[in-house]
This record gives C-alpha cells, sequence and structure tokens, in this order.
C-alpha cells in the first residue's frame, strides 16, 4: 500500500476500518446476544426473543421463585429514606415532658439505677425509636415495655427518642478489670475474629464506623448487656434486622459476652453522634 | 495493494499472527461458553434494598437453601455489614445449585474457595450465579468487595454434603442451614 | 525546550514526590496485612489504600502524562511550546485539588478507596478534589489538541510528527474517558453528598466509573508507549522501525480502549451477558495495538543491535547497549509487559473471569502491568529528559541502573506471589487474614515474601527521588537537544487516516453508544436501585 496523501473523507482505509469495526460489532452481537446464551439452561423463557432479553439484561418481569415460607419479620422499622428524614424530626423537648415515667426506670438523667435497665442518656434516636417501635409491635419481648408503649404514637417515640439522645454523655463509674478481661474485648471489639464471622465490633458500634441504628454500647449498664447477647445468641431476642446481631452473637462464647459487657460498661461515655 | 517494502511485508506477517493470537483467545472463550455453558451472570431483577426483611423472598424466614421440585436447590443469602446470611450455608453434592443474592446495604461480594464460583452482590439488584458441586467438602466463602471497615471480618462457610446425608439431614427442612452450629 | 523547562520539570517533581509517598504508604500496607505484623485498626488501613490508590491512579500518572505531553510538544513540533501560563494554571489546578483530596482522606473523612463505589460516601471534599484534578487535566487536553491543530494549519499537507500525533491521541482518549468518573462525581456522588438527592444508584455508579476504570489505564499507558517508538530507537542506536504502525498503534488504542470498561463488571447482575461478551471482544481487540507495538519496536531494537555488530537469530539483544537507562528499562517494561498482558487476557476471558474477579490475581496483575511496565518507564523518561531540563549530567549512571533494577526485581517479588495467592482464593481488599486457618495457612508464605518485595520497590523508589534529586546539580551536561528518533522510512506524506483524529474520534463517540449505551439508560427506567448512602466515619 502506498501513502498518498489523500485529504479528507476520500482515504478509504476510514471506510474500511470503519466497515471492519461495525462487521466486528455485528459478528459479537449474533455471538453474545444470541449463540452463547443459547446454551444456558433452565433460565425462564427458552425462546429466542426470550434469550436474547436476558443477554441484554432487560428485566425479567417476577422473580421466578415467589414461593416464600411465610414468617413474621424481624422488625417493622425499616432504614427506608422516608424514616430515616423522620428520625430527624423528633423534638427533645416535648420528649421530655413524656419521659416522666421512663425516668422512674431509666434514671432522671438517662442513667439507670438497676443494672437489669439500659442507660439511655447520649444513645442514638435511631436506636431508641427502633427498640420502641419493637417493643410496641411485639418484636421484642412486649412483657417488659409494652404497658408503657401501648399509648404512645410514633411522633411520641420519635420526641422520646431525641430527648434521651440529647441527655449529656455519662461517665461511669471507673471499674477495674482485668488485664486478660480487657485484651480479650479489645481484640473482639477493635479487629474482631474474621474466621468467625466476627467484624470488629466498633465497625457498625463505632468508632470505627456507624451503622445506621446500631446503638452506642460505651457506658451501658453491664448485666443489660450481658443479658441481651445471651438473648440474641440463644435467638429469644431477635428484633435484629436480617440476623445481624444474631450471627454476632451466636458466634461469641458465653464468657467472651461476659468480657464485652465488662469493657464496655467500663467506657468513660457513649461514642458521640 | 501488494506492499511495496520489507518492512511493509513483515508487518503483514506480524499481523496474521496478531489475528491467530486474538483468533485463538475468542475460540477458548467461545469453546467453554458452548461446551461447559459457562457465562458470567445475566440477570436483571430488581428489589427494594430497604425492605428486604419486611416482606417477601428475602425475609429471614425464607434465608437458606431450598429444595425444588426438580431436585435443584436455591440458596438465598443477604450480604450486610458484616455477615453473610446465613453465614453457614449447607447445599448437596451433584446437585444444580443457585444462589439467589443481594444486599440492604452496601456493595458486597463473594466467592467460594476452590470453586469459580464468584459474584457481586449490589444493594437493589438480586445477583443470580448457578453452580455444581461435584464432591462433598467444606468451603470458605469470604466477601470480596470493600464494604467499609469490618470488610475484612466477612466469612461465611459452605459445607457442601454428599447427596443421601443432605436429604437425611436437612430433608424435611423447607430452609436448611448449618448457622448456628 | 527553553521556556518550558521549568514547566516540565515541575510537573515531574510533583508526580515523584507524590510517588514516593504512596509507595511509603505501599509497603506499609503489605507488611500489615502478611503474617509478619499483627493485625492493626482497620480504618487505618484501608485509609492509607485509599491515599495510595488516589495518588496513584489519579495524581501521579496525570502529572508525569501532562509533563511528557508538554515535553512532546515543544520538541517534536519543531518550535516553542504556546499557552505557558495556561499550563500552569492547570498544573496548579492539579496540585490543589491533589492536595484538596489526600488531605480529605488523611484525616480520615473519605475512607472510600480510590474506587470510592457508592453507597459508600465519603466527605464531599474528597470528590471535589478529584475534579478539580481532572479539570487540570482537561486544560492540558486542550493545549495538547491546540498544539497538534496549529502545526497541522501552519504545515498543510505535511505528517504531524508521530510523538504528537500519539500524545494527541492519549489526550483525546482521556478527554472522553474522563466523563465517566467525572458525570459519576458531579451528577451522582455530589448531589447525595449534598443532600439534593436522597438515594444513590450504586448500579449506574458502578457503570460510569467502569467508562473511565479501563481506558484510564491505557491514558497511563500512552506516555510509556510514546517513549517505546520516539525515545528508545535512539536510545538504543538504530531507528524506529516503522513510523506508520505506531500511528496505526495509537489509533487503535484511541478507539478500543473506551467502550470495554463492562469487563470489569462481569460479576455484577445490572448487566446483561450479551453486553459481556460484547465488551469482551472489544477488549480482544485492545491487545492488538500492544501486539503491534511489541513487534515495531523489537524490530527496531533488532535494527539497532545488529548496527551494533550483534548476529545470529538472538545475538542482537546481547549486543544492545544495556548501559542505557532507556533500554535497560525497556527490557524490563517488555518482560513485565508480557507476565501482566498474559495475565490481563485471563481476566478479560469472559466466564474465566469468575476464576479470580476480585481475588489478589487482580491486584497482583494491575500492579505489575501498571507499577512495573509503565511505571519503569516514567522512570527512563525522567531519566532521559534530566539533563535536557535541568542543564546537568544525570549523577551516578550506576544507581539508576540499580535502582531500575530493584524496580523490576521487586515488583516480579512482589506481583507473581500475589497472582498465586488470588488462585488460592484470596479476596481483595482486607486489612487482616487469619492465616492460622488451615485453610488460609498455604497462603502465608507467599503474602510474606510479596511484603518484603514492597521494601525492595521503597528502597528503588527512594534511590529514584535521591537519584534526581542528585541529577539537579554537578557537572553541566552537553548543549545537545533532545531528538526524537527517526524513522527506517520517515513519512513524506501521510492518509489523512493517519495524521487526524476527526473521523476517529466519531467512531469512538459511535462505539461508546452503541457498548454503553443501553447499559447506561437502562437505569432511566429501572425501579429500587436507589439505596441511601452509607457516610464512613472519620476519627
Amino acid at each position: 500500500m502506498t501513502y498518498n496523501a489523500r485529504q479528507g473523507p476520500t482515504d478509504p482505509r476510514f471506510a474500511t476500518w470503519i466497515g471492519a469495526t461495525v462487521v466486528l460489532f455485528i459478528l459479537s452481537f449474533v455471538v453474545g446476544f444470541v449463540w452463547l446464551p443459547s446454551f444456558q439452561k433452565g433460565s425462564g423463557r427458552a425462546d429466542i426473543w426470550g434469550i436474547i432479553c436476558r443477554a441484554v439484561g432487560l428485566p425479567s418481569g417476577k422473580t421466578r421463585a415467589t414461593e416464600s415460607v411465610p414468617g413474621q419479620s424481624s422488625s417493622n422499622v425499616a432504614w427506608t429514606v422516608s424514616t430515616r428524614r423522620q428520625i430527624t424530626q423528633g423534638g427533645a423537648a416535648r420528649g421530655g415532658e413524656l419521659a416522666g415515667t421512663c425516668n422512674n426506670c431509666h434514671g432522671t438523667n438517662g442513667i439507670s439505677a438497676d443494672a437489669a435497665f439500659p442507660n439511655l442518656a447520649g444513645q442514638s434516636v435511631a436506636a431508641i425509636y427502633k427498640q420502641l417501635e419493637d417493643f410496641k409491635g411485639g418484636k421484642r419481648n412486649p412483657e417488659v415495655m409494652g404497658v408503657y408503649l401501648r399509648e404512645l404514637s410514633q411522633q411520641d417515640m420519635l420526641d422520646l427518642a431525641t430527648h434521651f439522645a440529647s441527655l449529656p454523655n455519662p461517665y461511669a463509674a471507673a471499674v477495674s478489670i482485668p488485664e486478660s478481661v480487657d485484651a480479650t474485648a479489645r481484640h473482639l471489639v477493635e479487629v474482631g475474629n474474621p474466621l468467625r464471622n466476627l467484624a470488629p465490633c466498633a465497625a457498625c458500634h463505632g468508632p470505627l464506623g456507624l451503622t445506621f441504628g446500631a446503638p452506642g454500647l460505651q457506658g451501658q449498664q453491664r448485666a443489660y448487656l450481658e443479658q441481651q447477647m445471651q438473648a440474641l445468641a440463644a435467638g429469644s431476642r431477635r428484633n435484629d434486622i436480617s440476623e445481624q446481631m444474631r450471627s454476632v452473637a451466636r458466634q461469641l462464647t458465653p464468657s467472651e459476652i461476659a468480657m464485652l459487657a465488662a469493657y464496655y460498661s467500663n467506657g468513660a461515655g457513649f461514642a458521640e453522634r | 495493494m501488494p506492499p511495496t517494502n520489507e518492512v511493509e511485508r513483515s508487518e503483514h506477517r506480524w499481523a496474521y499472527v496478531v489475528a491467530s493470537v486474538i483468533g485463538f483467545v475468542f475460540i477458548v472463550i467461545i469453546f467453554s461458553s458452548v461446551h461447559w455453558a459457562a457465562q458470567p451472570p445475566s440477570n436483571l431483577e430488581t428489589i427494594d434494598a430497604s425492605r428486604l426483611h419486611l416482606a417477601g423472598e428475602f425475609m429471614e424466614s425464607n434465608l437458606g437453601t431450598a429444595v425444588q421440585p426438580d431436585g435443584s436447590v436455591i440458596v438465598r443469602v443477604i450480604a450486610q455489614q458484616y455477615s453473610f446470611v446465613p453465614d453457614c450455608i449447607v447445599v448437596p453434592a451433584s446437585t444444580r445449585v443457585v444462589f439467589r443474592a443481594t444486599s440492604p446495604d452496601v456493595l458486597h461480594g463473594f466467592l467460594i474457595s476452590d470453586t469459580n464460583v464468584n459474584s457481586m452482590v449490589m444493594p437493589g439488584f438480586i445477583a443470580v450465579v448457578s453452580t455444581r458441586f461435584d464432591k462433598p467438602g467444606d468451603h470458605l466463602m469470604p466477601c470480596h468487595e470493600y464494604c467499609s471497615v469490618g470488610h475484612q471480618g466477612m466469612w461465611a462457610r459452605v459445607k457442601v454434603l454428599d447427596r443421601f446425608e443432605f436429604a437425611r439431614l436437612y430433608g424435611n427442612q423447607s430452609r436448611a442451614s448449618c448457622a448456628g452450629k | 525546550m527553553q521556556g518550558s523547562n521549568r514547566l516540565v520539570l515541575a510537573h515531574f517533581w510533583a508526580a515523584f514526590v507524590a510517588f514516593t509517598a504512596a509507595i511509603l504508604l505501599g509497603a506499609w500496607q503489605m507488611l500489615v496485612r502478611s503474617p509478619l505484623h499483627r493485625w492493626v485498626d482497620p480504618e487505618l488501613y484501608y485509609r492509607a489504600v485509599t491515599a495510595h490508590g488516589t495518588t496513584l491512579a489519579y495524581v501521579f500518572p496525570t502529572l508525569v502524562a501532562m509533563g511528557f505531553g508538554y515535553a512532546v510538544c515543544a520538541v517534536s513540533l519543531g518550535r516553542p511550546m504556546h499557552g505557558v501560563r495556561l499550563a500552569w494554571a492547570a498544573f496548579w489546578l492539579v496540585i490543589a485539588g491533589a492536595v484538596m483530596a489526600i488531605a480529605t482522606v488523611a484525616a480520615g473523612k473519605a475512607t472510600v478507596l480510590y474506587t470510592f463505589y457508592p453507597p459508600l460516601t465519603g466527605s464531599p471534599y474528597y470528590y471535589l478534589g478529584i475534579i478539580i484534578a481532572i479539570m487540570g487535566s482537561w486544560i492540558w487536553v486542550g493545549l495538547m489538541v491546540s498544539h497538534f491543530a496549529r502545526w497541522k494549519r501552519d504545515h498543510t499537507g505535511l505528517p504531524v510528527p508521530l510523538a504528537m500525533f500519539a500524545f494527541t491521541a492519549g489526550a483525546l482518549l482521556w478527554a472522553w474517558t474522563s466523563l465517566g468518573v467525572g458525570s459519576e462525581i458531579l451528577f451522582l456522588i455530589l448531589p447525595n453528598a449534598y443532600g439534593w438527592t436522597d438515594t444513590i444508584d450504586p448500579g449506574l455508579a458502578r457503570v460510569l466509573f467502569s467508562w473511565t476504570l479501563h481506558a484510564i489505564v491505557y491514558f497511563w499507558l500512552i506516555p510509556t508507549y510514546v517513549a517505546f517508538y520516539v525515545l528508545l530507537p535512539a536510545a538504543a542506536g538504530g531507528r524506529l522501525y516503522s513510523d506508520r504502525l505506531g500511528r496505526i498503534a495509537f489509533l487503535q488504542l484511541l478507539i478500543f480502549s473506551m467502550p470495554i470498561g463492562l469487563h470489569h463488571l462481569f460479576a455484577d447482575p445490572q448487566i446483561g451477558a450479551g453486553f459481556k461478551f460484547l465488551h469482551t471482544v472489544f477488549t480482544a481487540m485492545v491487545a492488538v495495538p500492544t501486539l503491534l507495538t511489541i513487534f515495531t519496536i523489537s524490530a527496531s531494537l533488532e535494527i539497532a543491535g545488529r548496527l551494533r555488530g550483534g548476529r545470529g537469530l538472538l545475538g542482537w539483544i546481547r549486543a544492545l547497549p544495556w548501559e542505557r537507562p532507556l533500554v535497560l528499562a525497556s527490557g524490563f517494561a517488555l518482560l513485565m509487559l508480557g507476565l501482566g498482558g498474559a495475565g490481563g487476557l485471563i481476566n478479560m476471558s469472559y466466564a474465566f473471569n469468575s476464576t479470580i474477579h476480585n481475588t489478589q490475581w487482580v491486584t497482583g496483575h494491575f500492579h505489575l502491568i501498571y507499577g512495573g511496565s509503565i511505571v519503569i518507564m516514567y522512570f527512563a523518561i525522567a531519566y532521559e529528559l534530566w539533563p535536557h531540563l535541568t542543564g546537568h549530567k544525570l549523577a551516578a549512571p550506576k544507581l539508576v541502573r540499580l535502582q531500575l533494577w530493584t524496580w523490576c526485581v521487586g515488583m516480579l517479588i512482589v506481583t507473581l506471589p500475589w497472582h498465586l495467592v488470588g488462585i488460592m482464593g484470596q479476596p481483595r481488599r482486607m486489612a487482616y487474614y487469619d492465616y492460622t486457618d488451615p485453610a488460609l495457612a498455604p497462603q502465608a508464605i507467599w503474602v510474606s515474601i510479596s511484603a518484603l518485595g514492597g521494601f525492595v520497590l521503597l528502597f528503588s523508589a527512594l534511590l529514584l527521588v535521591g537519584i534526581l534529586f542528585a541529577s539537579q546539580r554537578g557537572p553541566l551536561a552537553e548543549n545537545s537537544p533532545l531528538k526524537f528518533s527517526l524513522a527506517v522510512h520517515p513519512p513524506s506524506v501521510l492518509p489523512a487516516s493517519l495524521n487526524g483524529f476527526r473521523v476517529w474520534t466519531l467512531l469512538v463517540v459511535a462505539l461508546t453508544l452503541a457498548n454503553y449505551g443501553f447499559p447506561l439508560a437502562q437505569f432511566l427506567f429501572l425501579e429500587h436501585t436507589g439505596v441511601p448512602a452509607y457516610a464512613v466515619q472519620g476519627p
């Protein structure tokens, strides 16, 4: 081929190359959208249009595997866009007015005097709200809290949650824990145990990372923490969305649970929200 | 037009070599797609990520291994920060297994060690991967896409049982898993 | 090069300083996730990975391409560069953007990794920094195209010098491909980060990112290939075998780099297998210009070798002047290109990809091909340009060779075990692994070897900056201008198809529409695909 400087689109090489590209495209189309997908079995419609539609990536309509085992949802709360927006619309002042009865058990400053009742001061709004909804809806043992929540509206619960979240971070009395307990707990909190499918607790509960709705654990009542982890491990508490916490709790030994409870209750305060 | 000098002649020869190399690659790819029906995932189903647990296919009561009328199994899995649910998946060997996975939060992915099962898991979509485990055995199933700071803790397990043992141990369960054991 | 010397020097210095900092992080990362070190705070690890990746993907290679591009403008066109002030503005934009992004990452506010797949979201300043840096690079694109167009206008009918032609192809490629990540940041991520949208669409974000993700490596590759074609033959003492085939190769890179990004999404649910296959085919096509380049460069080296007295089938190889940095680096680059390219063939092979998707094989692959073959040529380009830029001789030729040797050997030590561990099933992007488990124990030795290689690379990087710094002073160089290699048959006239880009850019756009049109447009009518963002936490 000699190279005459023919200017502009009269250069025949344009046509050759573009033509070759188009041919390549057409061949790839036929092989990739029709021929190869036709070898896939068990994938719904077996006619040519079905094959092409699947290969293109068109939505396949109704999900084919539609029979579901009936069951209860773990919680009625879902962190949709609208729910996340609602979380921000509680009023702390109004919540404070409603909190009279709550204070009897949970303490006037949100720090309870009884180890079986959780501290609520400085807790995340989303976490408190979800537990309130779950108690009210029977997703969490209603025997304890149900009677208090029966009359509360969604706005009431949002206000209460916002009120408690606004209370200042408590400083738990320093309890000395043995070095070995501290080391085991720290290891689980900071790095976890990968092959037991244990991410570090701090990855969801802070400070490494924060999953929406995950409660703060620092400065929580020790007995309460231990009790709840044991309930999650046994499956008697099952309001965690898609078993997020049950799958963790099941992997922990009872002594690890105890050490973690000791570690977290020793904290200087809840992580900042 | 024929080549006019030695440079162009050798270029033409090389062009044939290049075409053969590329052609060979295509032949291998096409052969594997035809002979083993090997193909990347191709299934577009969307789902509302934030509502998975409320109702529908990915409620927790519906997760796990489900034997189908035709003998194949469907394994429904959720990938979330930072666990797979169920985190221990049990399947029978020598059976067609279809994984259906989705996420309520961020991008995840999984591979099953010593197999070529490998898929992304994307919130809003149902990822579908089908395979067949030839032999019983235990496999690891790590998350392989960065899903934030707990990613390195996200390892599930897959237990492949002999078909009859699977039927014996799990045959009467509508949704089987080895989680919690 | 006159007035543009300082400009080009500034780009290279900024690039290599950023580079060295990133390599330091890289060596640390390899160490702490290996069995040789206890597990570290995972957030710190991922933060380092984000900084490392962001610097080495968006900052370092951009500065090198820009600097070398300006040098090509100044040298190949036979007249000084124009628009130097604009070029400086572009430089400072890149620096400003880079500093903004990296500072945000360093503060722990954007631990999202350099691929930043939503719904993982960090501080908007991270994304703004990247956009600002990209805007600086677009000014560079404008300058390159302007130099090309003006020269053509002033020399109608004459062939544009190959170096300029090639770099302009690279600039156009970058302009078009950066639209992917640019759109993702401007239309998806930033609006969500500022609260103007409630949800973000991870599938759409990945498809847009894939638009950029593959072609960007060809943007990184173009300076390396330009060096192969226009610097290496003369350095070896020979001539470029074929100017024409070089142009064809660069055109094919321009055309086929872009419409192939979906091969990064083989395992994704939002794309159908038909489009995945289409991108497989076109990805195979982008191997063609590399194979052509290997041929042309080998032939050019053979000319040089035989001119120097080499005999026999392979004797010319030994006769080459391996003591010259550019020749040595090119040899290493071709070796690593062969290995890395072979790995790439596996990655793109449709269903075979599932064996290695998101395993450490992928990480090993791109470190070998980018960190290995491309970056070693960046060093060589710097060594070649330095005497002309600084006016001083290059310091310590023996150390230069040591630096290149340690980079190649170090890279092989780092990446070859990495590929192996990937085949063994180790997933990517984990801060630590429990090697005490019997299933993972066999991987331990390979990861350790790989980690030690990281320190060889760190040594090499420090040696590089040391040499370049020492070369700023010292004995003066002879005042010979930089010249680009001549071809065996220098073209006196060229057909329009090999001397301009108008029609080819239309083909690029058309292919993009064909290969990406539906995968992107489908998000207009899919439901439920937007999800709330997940905000990564600062310390």
